[in-house]
């Protein structure tokens, strides 16, 4: 990727719980980059970061959990009086967690829709008034016009009766109502990054691609660049040009969409693409599952981290040494044995 | 419905919910919101019927009307027992209804909110196991442990606290805790939403294995349509509070008979980069479930809406053999399923 377009850039990072009974390597050394604009899509299994990543880039990972080690870069774009811009780096690793400049970055500039919008929403406040609140704060308008924009986006977002639901608390409302409020509230501040985090597991698929719509929309628009973390692979196919994988808190392989469906390298990769259900698909056919159980997280397994469960798994390779990341393509990455001569 | 009532577990007579809309500081009651509206199925014994329909349309107030976690406004719930039984769910006591917990689960949609922050894994799953006095110390964790296996979740994750987990993960969680107690009924409400396509597979295949070893039934709500399809022996379209369309699964998806279920198989995302689109978008607002429209609810965003679409409001009629649509023009359109 060119320098001067990069949005975020992720090194080595490194972010991890201390609980009691051990250490959970939630992310163990992840890279990844997105650009200006771009929508990277980020699929994985289930307690493999996905959701820690987003966390760490808007320094909001809980206790006991910690940035141990990496850099997340985030570069920002001012414009000069003649017109050019300046290209302004900021290390979001080294920010104070509760400090002014990550709180003026987080909701405002880069703006993440959680997983479970109850964990983020609040109870006691109606939906209206905590997107009020966010658009008051980042982008200093009044009363008057906040709750105006907030019900403008309610309705972009697909919110039936928007001027009354802006009056709702999250209780009232469906799953997917709660979902699309946060959505709202994220859009609402026009961050140049988007976190989406499985933002459309609760809303049907013709409001979902409405919602899909307004994004790719924004992101032509204002350029806004999105980070897509999805388990569903038609909308990855249907929003993003470049997906990475992550498996066990790194980032496994990474691809144009189209190499990755047509063409995936990591065995991993492979695997998860058999387990799609097609619509169309005859029924009573058993699902393909990845054999084996997720590895022990305090007890990692040496070598590459997929090898108990890997079918192409290289006795005495795999499970003594740490693959690197190889470039088998242009723009494809993968770490794995099977392509390190 | 004139239906054979043999092998009948579950038969829905004409559910309500509405919620009371509050205003003002009086708090004073100024509407209602019709969340449910008069909705009948029946499911049999280790049937599964799926549920879909747009965000709001009252999918997940049914499950939990039907379970009494929400109290309903009227209508039937007549549940048979195992032991052959026929019981009204809605004038069941608190108490009869705590008994019948062991037979009536329910996997919730939020399981961030479902599952109390204050309990260890250990607890949550093995809850219903002490309540009923099915189990306790060793035998307890071993019994937790293997329903933690079958979700695809390490028995050594026992001792945490909800919160220390994934969302997947926590999806989990509940889907072990619902099965703890081997029910013979499952309201599933999105269980495998945030679940990657794998595990999703391993989820749906026990789902699966149990209807086939023990005889379960369930009512399965989710969006992913390919995953209801999947599962489901029959799957019943909500929109706005009401069914309109009730169907075996290969008749809804491959002859749909309602323009709604039409424009629902034709925007499912394709799990294909190169695959070609033919979506259809729909135009107009969003219905209100307080204020619905007039005639057929979807006539404002029906591209073969007429004048009778706009004022009178049809019936669900058994359009073909155990094929229920709720169109006036169901016999005469010809509409796209899924192909393939
Ligand atoms: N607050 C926490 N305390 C301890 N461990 C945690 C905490 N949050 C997450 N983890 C662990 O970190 C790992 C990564 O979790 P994360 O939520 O990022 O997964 P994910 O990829 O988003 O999964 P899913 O697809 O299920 O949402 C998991 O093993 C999880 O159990
Ligand atoms: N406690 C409540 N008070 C007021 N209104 C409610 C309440 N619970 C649900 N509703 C309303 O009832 C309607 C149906 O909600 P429900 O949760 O059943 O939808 P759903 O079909 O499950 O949607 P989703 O697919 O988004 O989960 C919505 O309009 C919602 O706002
Ligand atoms: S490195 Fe070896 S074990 Fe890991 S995925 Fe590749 S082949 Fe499998
Ligand atoms: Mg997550
Ligand atoms: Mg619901």
């Amino acid at each position: 990727m060119n320098q001067d377009q990069m949005l975020l850039e992720v090194r080595n990072l490194k972010t991890y719980f201390f609980l009691e009974e051990g250490t959970v390597h939630a992310i163990d050394g992840a890279d990844f980059a997105i650009g200006r604009g771009e929508a990277l899509g980020v699929v994985g299994e289930s307690g493999c970061g996905k959701s820690v990543t987003g966390q760490s880039i808007l320094r909001i990972v809980p206790y006991p959990g910690r940035v141990v080690e990496g850099e997340i870069i985030f570069y920002r774009y001012n414009k000069r009086p003649d017109g050019t811009e300046v290209q302004e780096a900021v290390n979001l690793t080294a920010l104070d967690p509760q400090g002014e400049e990550i709180r003026s970055i987080r909701g405002g500039e880069i703006a993440m829709v959680f997983q479970e919008p109850m964990t983020s929403l609040s109870p006691v406040h109606t939906m209206g008034q905590q997107i009020m609140e966010a658009i008051i704060l980042h982008q200093g308008v009044d009363k008057a016009e906040a709750r105006r924009r907030a019900i403008d986006m309610l309705r972009r977002v697909g919110m039936p009766q928007p001027e009354t639901t802006v009056d709702s608390y999250p209780h009232q409302m469906s799953g997917g109502m709660r979902q699309r409020g946060m959505i709202a509230m994220a859009l609402s501040c026009s961050p140049s990054l988007l976190i989406a985090d499985e933002p459309t597991t609760a809303i049907d698929v013709t409001t979902q691609a409405q919602i899909l719509q307004l994004m790719r929309d924004l992101q032509e628009d204002l350029g806004m660049a999105i980070m897509f973390i999805t388990h569903d692979l038609g909308v990855i196919a249907e929003m993003t040009k470049r997906v990475v994988v992550m498996y066990m808190g790194r980032v496994v392989e990474s691809a144009s969409v189209d190499d990755l469906y047509y063409d995936p390298k990591h065995p991993y990769t492979r695997a998860l693409l058999n387990s799609i259900p097609r619509l169309g698909q005859q029924r009573a056919e058993r699902l393909e599952s990845i054999k084996g159980v997720v590895p022990d997280p305090y007890n990692l397994p040496p070598g590459c981290p997929f090898h108990p469960r890997c079918n192409s798994f290289m006795p005495g390779v795999c499970d003594v040494g740490d693959p690197m990341n190889i470039e088998v393509g242009p723009g494809h990455e993968v770490r794995c044995f099977l392509y390190n001569e | 419905m004139a239906e054979n009532t043999n092998n009948m577990l579950l038969r829905v007579n004409n559910l309500v919910k509405h919620f009371p809309i509050r205003r003002g500081a009086m708090k004073r009651v100024v509407g209602q919101v019709r969340a449910v509206d008069g909705v009948s199925f029946h499911i049999r014994e280790r049937e599964t019927l799926g549920l879909v329909g747009e965000s709001g349309c009252g999918k997940t107030t049914t499950g939990r009307s039907i379970m009494r976690a929400i109290e309903p406004t009227s209508g039937e719930v007549l549940y048979t027992k195992a032991n052959g039984e026929t019981i009204n769910i809605p004038d069941m006591s608190k108490e009869d209804l705590r008994a019948l917990r062991s037979e009536l689960q329910m996997i919730f949609q939020d399981p961030y909110s479902s599952l109390n922050p204050r309990m260890t894994l250990l607890q949550i799953v093995g809850e219903p196991l002490t309540v009923n006095k099915m189990a306790q110390g060793r035998e307890l964790e071993d019994r937790v442990a293997d329903l933690l296996r079958v979700v695809g979740l390490r028995p050594e994750y026992m001792r945490r606290y909800p919160h220390a987990f994934s969302g997947g993960q926590r999806q989990r969680i509940g889907i072990a805790r619902a099965l703890a107690l081997n029910p013979r009924f499952i309201v599933a409400d999105e269980p495998v939403s945030a679940l990657d396509v794998s595990i999703q597979a391993q989820v749906l295949n026990l789902l699966q294995d149990l209807r086939a070893e023990y005889g379960l039934t369930y009512l399965f709500v989710a969006h992913d349509l390919s995953v209801v399809q999947h599962i489901s022996d029959r799957v019943a379209v909500m929109y706005v509070g009401k069914l309109v369309e009730m169907a075996s699964t290969n008749d809804l998806y491959y002859t749909p008979l309602h323009p709604y279920t039409e424009a629902l198989m034709s925007a499912v995302p394709k799990p294909d980069p190169r695959a070609a689109r033919q979506r259809i978008v729909l135009e107009g607002e969003v219905a209100d479930p307080a204020n619905p429209p007039s005639g057929c609810y979807f006539h404002p965003r029906c591209r073969y809406a007429t004048e009778q679409c706009r004022v009178e409001e049809p019936e669900l009629l058994e359009a073909r053999p155990e094929h229920y649509v709720k169109c006036h023009r169901a016999n005469e359109l010809t509409l796209r399923g899924v192909s393939g």
